[in-house]
């Protein structure tokens, strides 16, 4: 297996334990908190609200323009 | 049709229309820098809108009571969750962020692609460059109106 191959491998899990946290909060019913509620307690503050914005403003920018 | 649900329809189809838009564009070029700017401009007038009101149900935050969570039975409220709840979560993003570290320290890059080169080659292709621009477009609509 080659470091690229490795790395993707690692990409794959951790994207996988993204989905199985999500999952884990569908299946258990509110028990464990989802993407959802994770994203309102990170952003709840309204000065994170506005760094996630720019943030996102700063991705578009950086991905579809510059 | 209420107007609230209308306006959220010609919001979609309006990110429909740039997203194919964008599928065709090249980064460094005057179009993408357009379509771009043009929707990062709509979501800042949600913003203002949002500030200023009086604001349209379209467009208004939902608030801390989701939908989903009041049908799951709970009360909402990020701190009924105590820190054992959250630990899966922040496992799973240190491990993403120290994964992203390493690969961002390593090199040559071709063997330790980062986020962004897994974003690079997502958009390479124009499919992939209208899809990520629709789902771009879906988290910042998230993001002003949750």
């Amino acid at each position: 297996m080659t470091w690229r191959q490795a790395t993707f491998t690692v990409w794959a899990l951790l994207a996988a334990g993204v989905v199985a946290c999500e999952v884990a909060a569908v299946v258990s019913a509110g028990r464990f908190p989802g993407a959802d509620v994770l994203a309102r307690r990170i952003t709840s503050p309204g000065p994170v609200r506005v760094l996630v914005l720019l943030g996102w403003m700063w991705l578009g920018w950086h991905a579809f323009a510059r | 049709m209420s107007s609230s649900r209308a306006v959220a329809w010609v919001a979609a189809l309006c990110a429909l229309v740039a997203s194919s838009l964008a599928a065709f564009t090249r980064p460094f070029t005057w179009q993408a820098d357009v379509v771009t700017a043009v929707a990062l401009a709509a979501l800042v007038a949600v913003v203002v809108v949002q500030l200023v009101g009086p604001v349209p149900a379209a467009f208004a935050r939902r608030g801390p009571a989701s939908a989903p969570v009041r049908r799951a039975g709970h009360r909402f409220g990020a701190h009924r969750y105590g820190p054992g709840r959250w630990a899966p979560w922040l496992v799973v993003l240190a491990l993403v962020a120290g994964w992203e570290l390493y690969c961002y320290f390593a090199s040559p890059r071709v063997a330790h692609p980062t986020l962004s080169s897994l974003l690079d080659m997502a958009t390479a292709s124009d499919l992939g460059r209208g899809v990520a621009f629709a789902v771009w477009l879906a988290l910042g609509a998230y993001l002003v109106t949750r």
